[in-house]
């Protein structure tokens, strides 16, 4: 392992840095470190993150939330306006490995390292976040994932921020099945959001009210994280009732393409992707 | 290359390797108390705290805390006295082999600086990075509530008093 460990203060330094080859950038470490330790890369340079300044924000704006490349888990869970605005991704990342990890790994570590079970990355894509790189350009998150560890982020370049949109949802659910409750990378995860038209019920009330918006996505079951967009345009307009969740779970099925691997089989996968939607009847809220 | 950084408030200066692991560094430092257990960021035995927060230092390289502070568990007893935590540890019988023990500490004191007052399911979600294999947490659990009503009892002298007597 002979590699020389850079910490550059200002961005200008860090990008500077960048363009040398066999340059690898580390935020926590939390995944490069393992990768590094195991010979899986070989850096020539590792430039560490964590002392530029200017990537250390976050910002609370009218109509989005600014998450700087250096914001761990455990600051941005402590931070109110994410629990406030998107509850689905604090309960996301508060299932991410333990405290230990959350208080070193960062939400932007979390996309670069585009792990189809990645779950910050599961939440958001169902929020719609957008990837800011060094070079000013910003870019939906379905466009900068394209495989497992593959990004569209150019040579020479960092990403600098991530900007979520914000927006109103009525219904929010994260669930990630793993062998273990903790520590282990999920079997498969899911998550949805959902807008009512005129407002949620409760399961003891009967009403008009239908879904005006439905998003819903998985992971672990492709090579990247994926959204479901023929559930999601099929869901307009119905009740959250025992027949719509039932046809939706018949194209779960059809749409989930999960592997054989040591932490299940694709069957078993399958099977459970399509009946996790099932929750949706057990929650109390509806429409 | 040279990093300096402080341990239970000493200060270091030392060369190190750039891919040096923290745990290395810290044991090569005589802070022994430090297990370097799984080496794949699953068991918790590595855990100190760095700034204040627990981390694994398994998985941090000792490069990247150039300029901060670690604390281990030789940092919470005071001149051979044990702390609080660790007291009711060993008063609940939750200490077997020991294995485990630094890196709970280190851990259950970060989370009494945050919540002084956890429930039985806070406790298990906050420590669920750190594996015993002896003791099967349940008296660990109650060590934890145990030294955090301790803590309560000692913390809820009013602050005049408490300047008064000093
Ligand atoms: C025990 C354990 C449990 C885990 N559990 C989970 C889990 O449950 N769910 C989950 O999703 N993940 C999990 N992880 C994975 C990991 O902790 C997270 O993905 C974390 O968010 C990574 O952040 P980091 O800052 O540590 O990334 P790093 O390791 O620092 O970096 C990850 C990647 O991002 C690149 N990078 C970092 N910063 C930038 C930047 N600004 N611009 C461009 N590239 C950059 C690095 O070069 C590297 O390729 C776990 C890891 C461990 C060790
Ligand atoms: S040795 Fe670090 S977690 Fe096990
Ligand atoms: S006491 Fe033996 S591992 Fe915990």
């Amino acid at each position: 392992m002979d590699f020389t460990f850079i910490t550059p203060d200002t961005e200008k330094e860090l990008k500077a840095q960048l363009s040398d080859r066999g340059s690898f950038l580390m935020a926590g470490g939390t995944d490069l470190l393992v990768k590094v330790r195991i010979g899986k890369i070989k850096p020539r340079k590792v430039i560490s993150t964590l002392k530029v300044s200017t990537l250390h924000f976050l910002e609370d704006k009218t109509d989005e939330l600014v998450i700087g490349a250096t914001i761990t888990h455990s600051e941005l869970m402590k931070f109110k306006p994410l629990t406030r605005d998107f509850p689905i991704l604090h309960d996301a990342i508060f299932t991410i490995g333990s405290a230990q990890i959350r208080n070193r790994g960062t939400l932007v570590g979390n996309i670069v390292n585009a792990s189809p079970a990645g779950d910050g990355l599961l939440a958001l894509y169902l929020l719609n976040a957008k990837v800011e790189f060094s070079d000013g350009s910003i870019i939906p998150i379905e466009e900068f994932v394209i495989g497992p560890g593959q990004t569209t982020l150019p040579a020479g370049e960092y990403v600098r921020a991530i900007h979520i949109p914000k927006d109103k949802w009525d219904i929010h659910y994260f669930e990630k099945v793993g062998q273990r409750n903790s520590m282990t990378i999920s079997v498969a995860s899911v998550g949805w959001l959902i807008k009512c038209k005129n407002g949620v019920m409760f399961s003891s009330e009967r009403g008009g009210r239908t879904i005006e918006e439905f998003r819903i996505a998985y992971g672990s079951v492709a090579p990247t994280v994926l959204r479901l967009r023929d559930v999601e345009e099929f869901a307009k307009g119905k009740h959250i009732d025992e027949e719509f969740v039932h046809s939706i779970s018949e194209m779960v099925k059809k749409d989930v393409h999960p592997i054989d691997d040591v932490r299940g089989s694709a069957e078993y996968r399958k099977t459970l992707c399509a009946n996790l939607v099932y929750r949706m009847i057990e929650e109390e809220v509806k429409c | 290359m040279k990093v300096e950084f402080k341990v239970n408030d000493r200060k270091h200066s030392i060369e190190i390797k750039p891919g040096e692991l923290l745990v290395e560094t810290l044991r090569r430092l005589g802070y022994k108390s430090v297990k370097h257990a799984c080496d794949t960021a699953s068991c918790g035995a590595c855990s100190v705290q760095l700034d204040g927060n627990p981390v694994l230092s398994c998985r941090t390289f000792t490069a990247a805390v150039d300029g901060h502070d670690v604390k281990t568990v030789e940092g919470f007893s005071k001149e051979g006295e044990l702390s609080a935590v660790q007291k009711a540890l060993v008063d609940e019988g939750a200490v077997q082999c020991g294995f485990c023990i630094p890196g709970l500490v280190v851990t259950a004191e970060a989370l009494l600086k945050e919540n002084l007052n956890p429930n039985e399911e806070e406790i298990k979600t906050y420590l669920n990075g750190n594996l015993c294999r002896c003791t099967g947490y349940v008296s660990q659990t109650h060590a934890i509530m145990k030294a955090a009503e301790i803590r309560r009892s000692s913390t809820s002298v009013p602050v005049e008093k408490r300047g008064e007597s000093s």
